[in-house]
């Protein structure tokens, strides 16, 4: 029974039951509208102006939409972006995995230690890490180089070789979230009836069999989150690319995301709203990347 | 009753409207710890030098990120400083439009800083026949090298008074002790094309990219790293600490092509164990007949004070400017304390300037910017500065210097990509 006595917030009145979690919800809608919806709505007005930095500027419509299209770097921002990201799943979802049945397989003694261990690049600032594989990377002497020479590989110029800047940004993608990502799935993984095995195994099916009708469709939701925010990490990666590259593309534009050529043609060529027509062109490819991957989760939940 | 309440009212607005017309100490940005704490001391000293009230806050920022974060002011015109210290690279992005700078044109003819400061450098924070800043440094290029590591390789800097001479030198250093008598940088393009007595850009400010002897300039360049008469660092560039962890710091790095700023400052803070070991030497000349002139210097980058328009001190702040260029303390103090030779003319009589440096072997390094001060070529400001350089820096010197692309066909996508920017 409720005792009468207890403070309502908005009135002396006892409230409905919906308008207090509406009231308590009403700080984090003015917060969200100053800080995301006015920028979002002022960055799409600024994307329709003129390319001035200082002075009134004027109306130019859709023009800076149109020249994106014709623009080759910006294409290949995009190109390189999706390929970036598809690398990205393709590597630190399986090894997430591979890690997380290694882990639950391996080493339940050492669980709580490793989970830290894994956890740490997730929760290091991506700018930390960045600077750290600045390192890892760098030229002859770089740690990754000295590992490699000690194995008697050729050095790799890792950070200036454009055969090699995409394979250095999947590297250090991975190592942020490879131990994030096992441990998501880690904690599924023993969501999952033991039972589930044992029957499996009591009707004669093989652990290849089990893990494919058993393990994967039960993890289905933890890994099409992964694969979610991953792309999304790939389209607004900043730190990572901006200190191992400096800002730019790289030699010949090989790492050029989409982030970076935002950065660039604001912050380098002095046109800003150039730059947010670029920010408006990735929501619709965002959403189309992303959206059948929600609705995979969402019709997964009802079956 | 009313009356007073209104009188009261009133009496407080007014009080707002003054406090809100005396704008606060004047804000100034620089770029690194090391010039804050140089234009604290400045500000202290301008207040002793019969200023009393004179209030400002020096902010320091990096060197990239100080830039974008006046971009930002700029464009929305909140929190903006009243002096910037600006790299002329990214002068350049506000010279498309109405340019947000205070014209100090009349104020730096009125001082006579156009004839104190040297002629060449005035032209670097010009643009449209109206000055905008004043630089800070000389910038006065020349060839800093390993005395112990030339003195090993049995060279003599006479040896090398011409490229010519430095490649074919370079070539017999490399056959014997497997070094490479220059380590590269991008940079070193446009210092080369102006020591010949040409540039990226023309006066109007225009690419020109594609003019032959900025073909042959680049090819030059990509020729010597083949030969291994230069190397590439591991970072392909000399601006990066790692280079100084690493090539120079192994000894691979003989010589560098670097401005006043760059021995004073780089190599002497990031390379402090080398003391003794490093001299600095003019540039060698270009013999060809296609260079202009046989200067034995040239001229690259720099940093200049400029005065934001929307500033409501712009007298003070041009008061502090003028201070720190004019006042011989400020020069001497920015030299001694291992930045870069002030370009005003006047100060260079401080016998501290002519002092022997211990870092380079006790060479009075300055007396030689001083001498070579007269050949230095003018720099041009360009809308399209930054946006070249961005693109030189980033994308396509690895790439021609790898010899993944062509050094002609390189010039050309830049040259067309800036046109299509224009």
């Amino acid at each position: 029974m409720r005792p009468a006595s207890i403070p309502t917030i908005f009135s002396a009145r006892a409230p409905s039951p919906n308008r207090v979690p509406t009231g308590l919800l009403l700080p984090f809608v003015l917060c969200a509208a100053s800080f995301w919806l006015f920028p979002v709505i002022d960055g799409f007005l600024l994307s329709l102006q003129s390319n001035t930095l200082y002075g009134p500027s004027h109306y130019v419509g859709l023009e800076h939409y149109r020249a994106l299209l014709k623009d080759p770097r910006f294409l290949l921002a995009l190109t390189n972006t999706i390929v970036y990201a598809a690398l990205t799943v393709a590597v630190v979802v399986p090894l997430a995995l591979a890690m997380a049945l290694l882990m639950r397989r391996c080493f339940p003694p050492a669980s709580p230690v490793v989970r830290f261990c894994l956890l740490l690049p997730g929760v290091t600032p991506p700018l930390v890490l960045a600077l750290l594989f600045v390192l890892v990377f760098s030229g002859r002497y770089g740690l990754l180089n000295s590992l490699t020479g000690f194995l008697g590989a050729p050095p790799v110029d890792w950070i200036q070789d454009p055969r090699a800047i995409k394979i250095s940004l999947v590297m250090q993608a991975t190592w942020r979230w490879a131990g994030f990502i096992a441990l998501c799935l880690l904690s599924a993984l023993e969501g999952i009836p033991r039972e589930y095995y044992d029957i499996a195994r009591a009707e004669g099916a093989s652990p290849l069999a089990a893990f494919r009708l058993i393990t994967l469709p039960l993890l289905r939701r933890v890994l099409l989150f992964a694969t979610v925010v991953l792309i999304l990490d790939a389209f607004v990666l900043f730190s990572g690319a901006y200190v191992l590259l400096g800002g730019s593309g790289g030699t010949s534009d090989a790492g050029l995301l989409l982030i970076t050529y935002m950065y660039q043609t604001a912050f380098r060529y002095g046109r800003f709203a150039s730059a947010a027509a670029m920010a408006y062109v990735c929501v619709p490819l965002l959403i189309a990347l992303i959206a059948p991957i929600l609705i995979g989760v969402s019709s997964g939940r009802r079956t | 009753m009313l009356g007073r309440i209104l009188a009261v009212s009133a009496t407080c607005v007014l009080l707002l409207c003054t406090l809100d017309a005396q704008p606060g100490p004047l804000q100034l940005w620089v770029t690194s710890a090391n010039d804050a704490k140089y234009y604290q001391s400045m500000v202290d000293l301008y207040r002793r030098s019969g200023h009393p009230k004179f209030q400002a806050e020096v902010h320091a920022y990096g060197h990239a990120e100080m830039p974008d974060k006046l971009a930002v002011a700029i464009k929305t015109g909140v929190n903006a400083p009243d002096v910037v210290h600006l790299d002329e690279i990214f002068f350049s992005l506000y010279l498309s439009g109405e340019v947000p700078f205070v014209d100090l044109t009349s104020r730096v003819r009125a001082a006579g800083l156009d004839k104190k400061i040297v002629p060449q450098r005035i032209h670097l924070f010009e643009y449209g026949g109206r000055v905008y800043g004043l630089p800070q440094s000389l910038s006065g290029i020349v060839l800093y090298y390993r005395d112990d590591l030339f003195s090993e390789a049995k060279i003599t800097p006479a040896q090398i008074d011409t490229w010519d001479k430095f490649r074919t030198v370079g070539r017999t250093v490399h056959a014997s002790s497997g070094r490479s008598l220059l380590s590269l940088d991008w940079s070193y393009f446009e210092i080369l094309l102006r020591q010949r007595g040409f540039d990226i850009f023309d006066n109007a400010g225009n690419p020109t990219l594609d003019s032959p002897v900025a073909v042959e300039t680049l090819e030059w360049l990509v020729a010597i790293a083949k030969e291994r008469v230069g190397l590439v660092p591991d970072r392909a560039t000399i601006f990066e600490p790692t280079f100084f962890a690493s090539d120079v710091a192994n000894n691979e790095t003989m010589a560098v092509i670097g401005a006043d700023w760059y021995g004073l400052d780089m190599i002497q803070n990031f390379a402090p164990s080398l003391k003794g070991r490093w001299r600095a030497m003019p540039l060698p000349v270009w013999t060809d007949p296609v260079s202009k002139g046989r200067a034995a210097t040239s001229s690259f980058a720099g940093e200049g004070l400029l005065v934001y328009k929307g500033s409501q001190r712009v007298d003070d702040a041009w008061g502090l400017i003028r201070f720190v260029i004019e006042n011989q303390e400020a020069n001497v103090q920015r030299y001694l304390h291992g930045n870069s030779l002030t370009a005003y003319q006047p100060a260079w009589s401080d016998p501290r300037l002519h002092r022997p440096e211990p870092y380079f072997g006790g060479q009075r390094v300055a007396e030689l910017l001083m001498k070579l001060a007269p050949q230095a070529p003018t720099v041009y400001a360009s809308p399209h500065k930054a946006h070249l350089v961005s693109l030189w820096r980033e994308k396509y010197w690895s790439a021609v210097i790898r010899g993944s692309i062509a050094p002609r066909t390189a010039l050309s996508e830049m040259q067309a990509e800036l046109k299509r920017g224009m």
